[in-house]
């Protein structure tokens, strides 16, 4: 049959059905009906806060993707002077964070062997949700399930990555001897089919001895289709980008073609699944309350599911087989005998922190002012900050509707908006409400990927020249939501613009993300991430500002700059198919800067949403990385004084 | 110029009805489509809030089409994908021409895939990502539909 043929006839078959179907439902009926049952979970998870996640999905693209680095378990510290920074000419210092103590006990400063931890991360293994499929299911351990907070942050003592993230943001080779770049050999662009390889560690076991080889990369990949096509994927993307068949194994190395050029090829294989010991036609079964057999620092040994009140707890213990070394001591990883975590919904359940029953008290279980924590400070626990790459940003609205909100709106001034910028001193406003200034977006996201471009809008003193040649007096309305950390924020941003000659209120209401599309906001700000490891998701995450991308990411509101935000749309769009690190750098630097000439959004300061908590004497080791969302990320390094 | 809900729905309502009529027949397709909606608007508040509303629209009206198959067929909810494959929308005796029959009467994976790249002229990796599977796959069903229908009309 031809192919005219049997379109021909599909067409006619169907053409009988869709005129018995009719035109569908009308809009107003549907938009009066009641609220169809919500499932929860799945490819299409309906999450609660509607519109605010909505967004929330869109600038979480770039998942969170967590790893074991090899890290120095960091000797005790005089963290006495929390020396907030206050400068912009260097990178945000997250990597000397700002903890608290009035006692540091005397402890050993090299890390030794032996001794067990308990940790408390948040999480939620008890509860359950409604799958695609209509089922209810209890939290599954298994990270590539659709599962909960806290199955993540598990198996990242266990299951390892082909690569993990650093302090700095880079991403960094683990399981395979390199990152995949078109500098280093791995990455082939031949015409439009870029090849990339990744080549296992020679050195790589799973704990029955097993070496980890390029099938078990190839294994994962299947494992992953297969889940996605049965809708219990966690995550699909990025391995959408490699193109099926063209997977080629040869020993410890895999070899592929991408399906597209996309840079987010460097976030592949987060999880890699042992092919030997792995049944893919019971997975989504077989690994709900236990882990499978480790190639990590640790081994699965006991789950408890526990209950809502007790949280759940997991034990693991050192895997004899573990093939790294702490590169700075040069001694076998990991240094703990054992961990067990106690996975909690929140503080509430009780932690025993200050009962001596946990050591350590991570993820983001401690709100950002300490709580009930900040008490055990003077007792010794040191309490540190944590934060991700959320950062706050303002946008100006020049479409139309910023005349619903702002009838005098000069939003169309370009002198006007950099006005604005400059009143908004972003060292005073980070000081002013204890977070970090935003020097630039990537530099967020990637350490050595800071710039300069958004240093042109630093001096207060071009305000009133700024001003004063504009049509009318400045006057302003900034929006945004209703969150406490919101309204502190946007409140001191908008007293800096208002002692600058810029008249501005503010309005903060709970459905700001639900009105946001309509673009009848003046000026409107909210947080938003910078991208999570790697200079891929900064490119991702600079398509948010784009306006030409329309309803796919509906917050950016400054299209009518013609000529700019088309230019800013041409260079995402190369960064987002962009393979060469280098050029893939300059092409964010440029959205950047034209994000910052024409003075249509600005990144103010960074968030810090959570604090970390823990005994010195007990636990050493901890390091804070923004670029991971589980603290687990480095506990190879772990160590406990006690040994 | 940034759409409204209502116009980004007028723009996808006649995909979405068809697409949803292919699944379980044109008796349910429109409560398919309004069930799809609903639920959409209260999960994520708008549709304009959707990073790209025609391919999560089309693709929540796939999943909601395979919940109906659960249904129809009256399986477990965990049934095989070749159970659901075997759920037929009803068409009404002697109201329907042979070729729509025979059409209807592919499995109801098939039938996407044929409408999504034959009537609506997806590519392939298009019709995956509406389907949750990968590209390949669409081609499977699409040869396998065609030797299906080649059985019945050029034989």
């Amino acid at each position: 049959m031809t192919d005219e043929r049997f379109s021909h006839i599909a067409r006619e078959g169907f053409d009988a059905v869709f005129a018995s179907a009719g035109p569908g439902p009308d809009w107003d009926d549907i938009i009066t009906a009641p609220p169809a049952p919500r499932r929860v979970g799945g490819p299409f998870v309906a999450l609660a806060g509607a519109a605010f996640l909505a967004v929330a999905a869109v600038v979480v693209a770039v998942l969170l993707a967590s790893g074991l680095g090899a890290e120095d378990p960091q000797p005790p510290v005089d963290t006495t002077d929390p020396s907030p920074t206050t400068t912009l000419d260097s990178a945000p210092t997250t990597t000397t964070p700002d903890a608290t103590t009035t006692t540091v006990p005397a402890i050993p400063t090299d890390p030794v062997a032996g001794g067990s931890v308990t940790v408390a991360l948040d999480g939620d293994l008890v509860n359950g949700f409604t799958d695609v499929d209509g089922e209810f299911r209890t939290p599954t351990l298994n990270p590539l399930l659709v599962g909960s907070r806290g199955a993540a942050a598990m198996a990242r003592l266990v299951i390892p990555g082909a690569y993990t993230i650093d302090e700095t943001g880079e991403i960094v080779p683990w399981l395979v001897t390199k990152v995949p770049r078109t500098t280093n050999g791995a990455v082939v662009v031949d015409g439009d089919r870029s090849t990339v390889t990744y080549t296992v560690r020679d050195d790589a076991v799973w704990e029955d001895g097993t070496p980890v080889t390029g099938a078990d990369l190839a294994f994962t990949y299947e494992l992953m289709a297969s889940l996605n096509e049965q809708g219990a994927a966690r995550a699909w993307a990025p391995y959408d980008l490699i193109e099926p068949g063209s997977i080629v194994v040869n020993g410890k190395s895999i070899s592929f073609d991408l399906s597209r050029p996309d840079p987010a090829y460097e976030t592949l294989f987060e999880y890699v699944v042992p092919a030997h010991l792995i049944d893919p036609d019971s997975f989504v079964d077989d690994w709900n309350d236990k882990l499978w057999p480790s190639a990590g620092p640790f081994r699965f040994v006991s789950f408890d599911r526990g209950g809502a009140e007790s949280g759940s707890t997991v034990v693991v213990d050192r895997n004899g087989s573990y093939w790294d070394s702490d590169p700075n001591t040069g001694a076998q990883l990991p240094y703990l005998n054992q961990v067990t975590v106690r996975i909690l919904p929140d503080v509430s359940a009780g932690v025993g922190f200050g009962s001596g029953n946990v050591d350590a008290v991570l993820g983001q279980l401690v709100s950002a002012d300490g709580g009930s924590f900040a008490g055990f400070a003077e007792d010794g626990a040191i309490l540190q900050p944590g934060s991700d790459t959320l950062f706050e940003v303002l946008l100006f609205n020049l479409e139309d509707g910023r005349f619903v909100t702002n009838p005098s709106s000069l939003n169309a001034e370009a002198d006007y908006r950099a006005a604005v910028l400059a009143s908004i001193d972003r060292i005073a406003l980070a000081s002013d409400v204890n977070r970090e200034p935003v020097r630039s977006i990537a530099g967020i996201a990637v350490d050595a990927a800071n710039h300069d471009a958004w240093d042109q809008h630093d001096n207060t003193a071009d305000v009133p020249g700024l001003l004063s040649g504009l049509p009318s007096d400045p006057v302003a309305v900034y929006s945004s939501s209703s969150g406490d950390s919101t309204i502190l924020i946007g409140e001191t941003a908008s007293n800096l613009m208002t002692a600058a000659g810029i008249v501005t209120t503010t309005n903060f209401t709970g459905d700001f993300f639900a009105r946001m599309p309509e673009f009848e906001y003046d000026l409107y700000a909210f947080r938003i991430f910078a991208g999570q490891g790697g200079l891929s998701g900064v490119a991702h995450q600079l398509a948010i500002f784009d306006p030409a991308a329309g309803t796919e990411f509906p917050i950016a509101a400054w299209a009518s700059l013609d000529e700019a935000s088309s230019r800013y749309s041409q260079v995402v769009a190369q960064a987002r198919a962009e393979l060469d690190q280098e050029r893939l750098l300059a092409l964010i630097i440029e959205a950047e800067q034209i994000l910052s000439d024409n003075a249509v959004v600005y990144p103010m300061v960074r968030k810090q949403p959570f604090m970390r908590a823990w005994w010195p004497e007990r636990i050493q080791g901890i390091a804070p990385n923004r670029h991971q969302q589980w603290d687990t990320w480095n506990a190879a390094t772990w160590w406990s004084p006690a040994g | 110029m940034v759409k409204t809900d209502r116009e980004i729905y007028e723009e996808l309502r006649g995909d979405l009805v068809r697409f949803a009529a292919v699944l379980v027949g044109p008796d349910e397709a429109s409560d398919v489509v309004s069930t799809v909606v609903t639920r959409t608007l209260a999960g994520k508040g708008s549709l304009a809030a959707l990073e790209e509303p025609k391919q999560y629209l089309m693709k929540a009206v796939s999943n909601e089409g395979r919940s109906f198959g659960r249904r129809s067929a009256r399986s477990a909810p965990l049934a095989s994908m070749e159970a659901l494959d075997r759920a037929e929308p009803d068409l009404a005796e002697g109201t329907y021409p042979d070729v729509t029959r025979a059409v209807m009467g592919l499995p109801a994976k098939q039938r996407a895939a044929v409408y999504l790249v034959y009537w609506m002229g997806l590519s392939g990796a298009e019709a995956s990502r509406i389907m949750g599977t990968r590209p390949a796959t669409v081609r499977r069903y699409l040869s396998l539909a065609r030797e299906k229908l080649k059985e019945q009309f050029d034989d």
